[in-house]
């Protein structure tokens, strides 16, 4: 056998999954539907762990949430995040009556510590300029639709002050520890394109 | 999305900030079976993470692996050839 392969050639690995992939279906244990919906959750919606630990104990310590709003970089870095653009990161707060959304409008600021990679809608020209313009109609488009007496403040990220969102704790959730919280907490929410949902 | 995945520990499958990162479509697909096969209740996924932790104490004995996304992948291949 040789070891050595050609560019275009898969290795045994890629070779095997596929072909394990091919008889678990032909069994009938797995239905490739189902299994592609799956992977595009886990892709697209899993979300940044490092700020969904942050939001989590802001909203189980009022010190540490009051730490938080007010200097954002001080207070996540005691949790251990801190990098590259993460340098100034200032928190808004969500609640009932007050709805933040971030947005970049000069090209994809980002706090990258606690939110990871921005999302590619994040980055889009029509995102950062209509979210300005019209932004209830841009969040209900996303599936956000706010009350008309919600006020809706737009934060503008840029390499000096990169915002985050500390979005509002959903009802119901009063019972649920800070390690049972930290999945409800999503990268939307945090941008504020979204709401966080009890389980 | 069910599956409880683990954050920390020898069974979670690596995380860049909290997202799982594929660097290989195959990837993505071993661990779409392993979940999908839980979610089926061809195995529960207590008793995968266990069968995912032996496996990969084993191969650490045999030699030094990190866990990148790619070990845990194939790790977790060879535990979903035994549904077969």
């Amino acid at each position: 056998m040789t070891t050595t392969s050609g560019p275009g050639e898969r290795p045994p690995v890629a070779l095997r999954t596929e072909a394990l992939e091919q008889l678990l279906t032909e069994r009938g244990l797995i239905d490739p539907q189902v299994m592609n919906g799956i992977i595009t959750d886990y892709e697209t919606n899993v979300g940044p762990l490092n700020g969904a630990k942050v939001v989590a104990r802001a909203w189980t310590d009022a010190e540490y949430r009051q730490r938080l709003l007010a200097d954002g970089t001080a207070a996540i870095k005691e949790l251990g995040f801190s990098g590259r653009q993460g340098e100034h990161i200032v928190v808004a707060e969500n609640t009932s009556t007050t709805h933040n959304v971030v947005v970049c409008t000069l090209c994809s600021c980002y706090p990258w510590p606690v939110l990871g990679l921005p999302p590619s809608w994040y980055k889009d020209p029509a995102y950062r300029s209509r979210i300005v313009r019209e932004p209830r109609a841009v969040l209900a488009e996303m599936g956000l639709e706010l009350a008309d007496n919600v006020r809706i403040i737009v934060r503008d990220s840029t390499s000096e002050v990169r915002w985050m969102v500390l979005p509002e704790r959903p009802a119901g959730t009063e019972h649920l520890t800070e390690e049972a919280l930290v999945p409800l907490v999503t990268r939307d929410a945090m941008v504020g394109v979204a709401k966080a949902e009890a389980p | 999305m069910t599956a409880p995945l683990d954050i920390d520990g020898l069974a979670a499958p690596p995380r860049a900030n909290g997202e799982l990162v594929f660097a290989e479509p195959w990837e993505s697909r071993a661990f779409g079976m392993a979940v999908t096969l839980s979610e089926a209740g061809v195995f529960r996924w207590a008793e995968f993470q266990a069968a995912l932790i032996a496996r990969w104490r084993s191969a650490r004995q045999a030699m030094t692996m990190t866990m990148t996304m790619t070990t845990w992948a194939i790790t977790t291949t060879d535990r979903l050839c035994s549904c077969l």
